[in-house]
Formats: structure tokens, sequence, C-alpha cells
């Protein structure tokens, strides 16, 4: 049971107390391309939540053996990225040579797989010294915050575009960002920073 | 066209209308960031151009036989060549640097404006071409983010790099990725306005491709596997013709107006006419197959027509010509027999 807690305490921690896309701006680009384009949103938040959970599983693991524990940050940031870089060719091996996706979602692969939100996960992981269900859970979580974050700027994006009182020179991205810094004032709300001190 | 303006123009749409930050919405997560102060947006932006310029050097050099599923991979390898070193030498001579920037140093190895360029320009055009490119681009998206970290750092501490201005007010909010997003927000319609004001045929919104956002967010995940989908696409294509943007826009206003009025009608629903259109259409090319196919047997089964049979006394075209023929020699052998004696009359 603490085991399932713990997986669900990581995730939340993620997905809003500290959320990763609004309060970190971790995969903020990839959010809001995805937006506007909402029918792909569940193949690339899966691709992005398989390939958070898993490099962030490895990277602990590999964390807990003590010759790499003792390395400095530099070191640590080189290992997650080869920890990607594998995890990514590996999974495109397998997707190459037994699976039967279109060529369109092997492209997608690379996209889910090399981003900010997914890299920093381990960081986080290292940083506030997960264990490996946490890993998990921040993993999972990630992907759920992606997911959050998209389908939230989505509505907006929806909204704006009806909208026929905006200046010209404000619709489009400008509008976007504007919409996006409310939703980002918003979960630093619900983590607790003070902002007008 | 001479090479010197043909230059200009991409680097004017580089900077100004394919902005990458602005319009683009690519590389927002560091500057959104860290860009809160002179200090870091000034190191941001130049590590930003040095790994935009090798990331597309290398990419136009060494990638365009590659295919495109190992080039994601090799793009975040470059950054990783370009941004280790930049790690160990801040880290060495300017620590306290590298304690602001915190994780978003390694995390720029994997910056979305680098495999979009790459992916974009480096690829499929020369070496020069990316040179110029990763330089408008790395210039226009340093820019940005000087300017974002300048005004971050007047509003929220005030102070400009780092001496204290007397600021009646600050706003502390604004060194937030809140206060990132409006002041890139403020930017963005700013350079919007200048656009439209000087270059009223062209149209940043271009950059950002928002025709699908009314989509339906539900559907079969098979579906969605086969769809086709490029985040870091063009968008709306810069060089199609006036007549396709045109239909294009079209299409979208009828969309709009359909969308108005049926604005109570589910997205269930809309899935479901579309199926029955598409139900119908297979029904109605299934039709055409069918008749097609009986059409030829048809005609493989009823039997040739055997030659006619010319009844002797019919007179054909070739009878009426050799009649022709001999009429014309006899007039002929006439004509000269009538001449033969004249001639002869008059030698007497």
């Amino acid at each position: 049971m603490s085991i399932f807690l713990k997986l669900i305490a990581a995730a939340f921690y993620v997905m809003i107390f500290q959320n990763l896309i609004f309060n970190g701006g971790y995969g903020i680009s990839e959010a809001i391309r995805m937006s506007a384009k909402p029918r792909q949103l569940v193949p690339m938040a899966l691709f992005m939540t398989y390939f958070g959970a898993v490099v962030s599983t490895i990277c602990v693991l590999l964390d807990s053996i003590s010759v790499i524990h003792s390395f400095n940050e530099i070191l640590h940031a080189l290992l997650f990225m080869g920890v990607l870089l594998l995890t990514y060719v590996a999974t495109m091996a397998v997707v190459l040579i037994y699976g039967k996706v279109s060529p369109r979602t092997v492209r997608r692969i690379g996209i889910a797989a090399f981003n900010t939100l997914v890299l920093a996960i381990p960081f986080i992981n290292y940083r506030s010294a997960f264990s490996v269900v946490e890993a998990i859970g921040a993993g999972l979580g990630a992907g759920i915050a992606y997911v959050i974050a998209v389908l939230l700027i989505n509505n907006g994006l929806k909204r704006l575009d009806m909208n026929k009182t905006i200046p010209p020179c404000f619709k489009g991205t400008p509008s976007v960002f504007i919409y996006t810094a409310i939703l980002s004032l918003a979960f630093i709300g619900i983590s607790g920073t003070s902002v007008f001190i | 066209m001479s090479d010197n303006s043909r230059t200009f123009r991409r680097i004017r749409n580089s900077a100004l209308i394919k902005n990458p930050l602005l319009f683009e919405a690519i590389g927002l997560c560091p500057v959104v960031a860290i860009a809160h102060s002179l200090k870091l947006s000034v190191f941001l932006a130049v590590v930003t151009a040095i790994e935009l310029i090798v990331c597309e050097v290398l990419a136009s050099l060494l990638l365009k036989n590659v295919r495109r599923y190992w080039r994601v991979a090799l793009y975040a390898v470059f950054g990783v060549g370009v941004i280790f070193p930049i790690m160990i030498f801040t880290n060495r001579f300017f620590p306290d640097l590298t304690i602001n920037f915190g994780i978003y140093l390694p995390l720029m190895a994997v910056n979305s404006l680098i495999a979009l360029h790459c992916e974009r320009v480096a690829v499929k055009n020369t070496v020069k071409d990316s040179l110029i490119d990763a330089l408008s681009a790395s210039l226009s998206y340093g820019a940005v983010t000087i300017i974002v970290g300048f005004l971050r750092e007047l509003f929220a501490n005030g102070s400009i790099g780092g001496i204290s201005v007397n600021m009646p007010v600050t706003f502390s909010a604004l060194a937030t990725p809140f206060g990132g997003f409006l002041i890139i927000g403020f930017a963005a319609a700013g350079l919007k306005a200048f656009i439209m004001k000087k270059y009223p045929d062209k149209s940043p919104d271009r950059a950002f491709d928002t025709s699908e956002i009314r989509r339906s967010l539900r559907g079969s995940l098979k579906e969605l596997m086969k769809d086709d989908f490029d985040p870091y696409g063009d968008g709306v294509n810069e060089t199609e013709s006036a007549f396709i943007r045109v239909r294009k826009e079209r299409k979208l206003k009828a969309e709009q107006t359909e969308f108005n009025t049926k604005e109570i009608a589910t997205d269930t629903e809309t899935e479901e006419t579309v199926k029955q259109k598409s139900k119908k259409q297979k029904v109605k090319k299934e039709k055409i197959k069918k008749e097609k196919v009986s059409k030829i047997k048809k005609q493989k089964e009823t039997p040739r027509r055997e030659p006619r049979i010319r009844p002797e006394n019919e007179r054909t075209y070739l009878d009426d010509f050799s009649d022709m023929l001999s009429e014309l020699e006899d007039y002929k052998s006439r004509t000269e027999t009538e001449t033969e004696n004249i001639d002869g009359g008059d030698e007497e």
C-alpha cells in the first residue's frame, strides 16, 4: 500500500504541486504546438510517458550503484543523456524489427523522446533523491502533466480563435502566450510560491 | 533575383516573420525558466547560438543521407557534444552561472530549436545556406531572449545587469515562468504589429498553424496512429501558390461558420456523420466498379460481327473512281486528237 501511495504522491508532485510544464517550463514548446494539433495527443502522450518512466527508472537504478552515485553533476547529466539515447535506440530497434507501425509513427517517437520534459525527469529524481517507485510515479505524472497542459492550452486556443474582439496583432501566438502565462500563474499559486512580495 | 536579396529575404523571414521564439513557439523552455536577468539571458543567447551553428553545419555536412528517425537522435548527440564542453568551462570559470542555470544547461542539448532548424533547413540545403539560417535564427532568438531578460530583471528586481535602478515598484512574479510568458506574449504582439505595418502581405500566423484546432480529441488510437503529424513542420508552406492559399482560407472560413452554427452538436455526432459520409462514398465507388466490370463482361460475351458480304451488283467508291479515271483518259485522248487536227490544218 505504501508503495502505491509513494507512486501516487510522486505523480501528483510532478503533475500538480510542481507542474513541470507550467512551473518549470519543461516541454512547453511541445505542449503549445501540440495544443494546435490535438488529435495527435494520445500517441504523443503515451510515448512521452513511456520514455519518461523508463528513462527515470533506469537512471535511478543506475544511481544506486555506488560508483555512479559518486559522479558529479556533469557526469550525471552525461549518464542521463546516454540512457535516453540508448532507450531510444532500443525502442526504435524493437519497433523497426517487430512492430508494424507506420513510418509517421516512427518519426513521432523521436520527437516524444528528445525533449526537455523527458530529460528533466531523471534530473528531478536525482535532486529529490527519489526511489525506484517514486521515479516511476514521476515518469507517469510527467506524461499526465503533459496531457493536462495540452488540454488546457487547447481549450483556451479554441476560445481565443473564436473571439473576434481580440486586436489583430494579439491573434495567434501572442494571445496563446498571455493565456499560458495566466495558467502558469495559477499553477505557481497551487505550488505555494509567493509571487507578490 | 540576386544572391544578396535572396539572402536578405531568408534572414528577414527567419528573424522576423518566422521568429522561432515569438511566432513558432520553439525553444521556450530555457527562456521562460531562466532568462530572468540580463546576464543569464546573454549567456543563454550565446550558448544557443553556438549550439545552433555547430549542429546545423554538422547536420548539413553529415546527415543528408541518414534516415530521419536516426537523425533526431544524432541532433541530440551533437547537442551533447556542444553543451558538455560549455558546462565544464562554466563550471570552472563561472560557477555562479552553473548554479543559476541548474539543470537547464544540460537540457539545452535537446532544445527543440536545434532539432527543428536542422530538420527543416540543414539536411535539405548546402552548408552555406544552413550557416545563414543558423546565424539569422540565433540572432533573432538571442535578441528576444536578451530583451526578455532585461525587462524581467528591471521590473522584477529593479536592476539592470546587477546594478540596482531606483524603480518605484517591483513585481517579483515576473521572475517566474509567468513573467516569461507574459513578456514574450507582449513582445510577439509588438513584433506582429510591426510586421503588419511594414510587410502587410506577410503573415506571421502561418508559422503557427491552428487549422486543426477544432478537431475532436476523441477517436480510436488506430486512426490517430495513421494520421500525419509533424510538430516541427513548417505550418503552412511559405511558397505555396495564391490559389491554394485562397482555397485553404475559404475552407477554413466555411469550417468556422459551420462550427458557429453547430456549436450544440457534440463531437461524437460529427464523427458519426464523417463515418456515414465515408461509408456512402465507399458504396458509390463499389457501384461504379461493379458497373465497369459488368460492361467489360458484356462486351466479352457478345459475339463479334461477321464481315458483311457485299452483293455483286453493289457499287463501291473504287468502282466510281475507276469510272472517273477512264472518263478523264477519254477526254484527254479526244482533246489531243482535236489539237493535232487543228495544227495539221494550219501547216497546210
